[in-house]
């Protein structure tokens, strides 16, 4: 199976990049995909926090770092490598890679590709799309809407709507839910991942002492998110020969 | 091994608070000290009964589903009786399911109970057909109140009504005279102290109707919760299992 590489990002800050990412790192868990994951939150990054194991601090304006996610995407063991862009960084980051010759790579089917572009409700978010669309021909596209605090996407508004549609409608089109505020405030609090939160365990293992309900919510949650990622064929797509075909999520 | 039993139904006005009450106080005539939660935040039926063991939640808050879920599955001897107000029944079995309650409640030594009362209608028993089998391996008493009528013939053809009427244990209240229920729906009447000391302000007839009809009671809700008491004893921790 080729490599395949995940970016998640957003040029706008605060519209839960980080937490996609974090679901994401779960599915892949869930799904037995060996996966490593590049937090570009430098120097200090929250998917770090959250999957210390498996996530490297990276600076990617940086060649050196950029050298080191590429060049060992083969050698490395994981068949996913999954990184979460800095706010803000997701055009010049994506620039940075065309520049590198990644996305030659990609067209010529070295790796498969996927960026999940996680969108906001507002203008500049559309402006976001014309940006990164010249990066996402031939690509998996992922449009990603957080649904986390309950925005509507221009539904108040038909034309900026329609023209939101017309801009996204190459993308793959994913919403992820609202969680209940307490239940992501308690997981943000434990410092762990989602998966390990449900299980009622610390970081190291041991048994936690989380709500009953607040883990019964992550759960919900958690499992549609992970059926979006399903309907969406994220891994159909990306890991054509290892994906399963039921929707994991650790208990 | 502590019960919590958690009374629904399917309609309002079934008997919900009159089962919990029955429960509550057979656990405390066998010293038991129940924790008690009412959902119901407006009526508040049950909290009336027992203002001080009783704790009020109300299900659209979450740091109320959370208290009531602790409650319901923390470690401790104590039997717990929840009356799920029909308005909140819903939100309750969807959290409980969510939640994985029953696996949670049963690594704590506690063993969950749905006592679901069935209105005479069909649609009434269709609901606690799905609710049991959403519910898969959680215990599952049909408690029929004689109270809400007879059950119609074409109610008894559903497939709600076959698939309840054949699971076990199950509790028969009879009917209480209605010219009595005024008298037990006093917040401040107790039926364990009724039947110590039924008192002298009772006609002898109305005392000995509404004794003879506790009696009944409570020896059908006694049989129920130590038929389920014997075969969870029975059945080893690894493998606890639906006793229907």
């Amino acid at each position: 199976m080729k490599p395949a590489v995940i970016m998640i990002g957003a040029d706008k800050g605060g519209v839960g990049k980080t937490t996609i990412a974090r679901t994401m790192l779960d599915y892949l868990r869930a799904k037995s995909m060996p996966t490593r994951a590049f937090d570009a939150e430098w120097p200090r990054g929250t998917l770090k926090r959250f999957h210390p194991q498996s996530t490297e601090m990276v600076d990617i304006s940086q060649i050196s770092d950029q050298m080191k996610i590429i060049d060992s995407l083969v050698s490395s063991g994981s068949k996913v490598s999954v990184i979460d862009i800095r706010a803000g960084l997701l055009s010049p980051t994506l620039r940075a890679m065309e520049d590198s010759g990644f996305f030659d790579a990609v067209r010529a089917g070295e790796f498969n590709f996927g960026l999940f572009h996680v969108i906001g409700p507002s203008i500049s978010s559309l402006e976001e799309i014309d940006e990164v669309k010249p990066y996402t021909e031939g690509s998996n596209y992922f449009v990603v809407k957080n649904f986390i605090n309950e925005t509507s996407f221009f539904d108040y508004d038909p034309a900026v709507k329609a023209n939101y549609f017309q801009r996204t409608k190459d993308g793959i089109e994913i919403n992820i839910p609202k969680l209940t505020e307490m239940a992501y405030e308690q997981v943000e609090l434990a410092g762990v991942p989602f998966s390990t939160f449900i299980a009622n365990k610390t970081m190291d293992g041991r048994p936690g002492n989380y709500s009953l309900v607040l883990r019964g919510y992550v759960r919900t949650w958690l499992m549609q998110v992970a059926n979006e990622f399903e309907k969406a064929g994220v891994l159909k797509r990306l890991a054509p020969s290892d994906s399963g075909s039921a929707t994991g999520v650790a208990s | 091994m502590a019960i919590a039993a958690i009374v629904a139904s399917a309609r309002v006005r079934a008997g919900k608070t009159l089962l919990a009450r029955l429960l509550a106080e057979n656990f405390l005539l066998s010293g038991g000290r129940p924790m008690l939660l009412d959902t119901d935040t407006t009526e508040k039926r049950l909290w009336s009964y027992f203002p001080v063991e009783t704790q009020l939640l109300d299900m659209d808050r979450v740091t109320d589903q959370m208290t009531l879920f602790d409650m319901l599955s923390v470690g401790t001897a104590e039997p717990r009786i929840v009356e799920v107000a029909h308005r909140s029944s819903k939100k309750f079995f969807e959290l409980m399911r969510d939640a994985d309650y029953v696996r949670e409640a049963r690594a704590n030594d506690i063993e969950p109970v749905v006592f679901y009362i069935p209105s005479p209608d069909a649609d009434s028993f269709e609901y606690g057909r799905q609710l049991r089998e959403q519910l898969a391996g959680c215990d599952f008493v049909v408690v029929q109140n004689s109270y809400l009528g007879e059950i119609k013939h074409m109610t008894r053809l559903s497939v709600g009504y076959r698939a309840l009427e054949i699971v076990r244990p199950r509790i028969v209240l009879p009917a209480l005279d209605p010219q009595f229920i005024p008298v037990i729906d006093i917040p401040s009447f107790s039926f364990r102290e009724f039947m110590r000391d039924p008192g002298t302000e009772l006609p002898q007839g109305a005392r000995d109707t509404i004794r003879h009809w506790l009696v009944s009671c409570f020896r059908a809700t006694y049989s129920a919760i130590e038929t389920i008491e014997r075969k969870v004893a029975s059945i080893p921790a690894s493998e606890p299992g639906n006793l229907t």
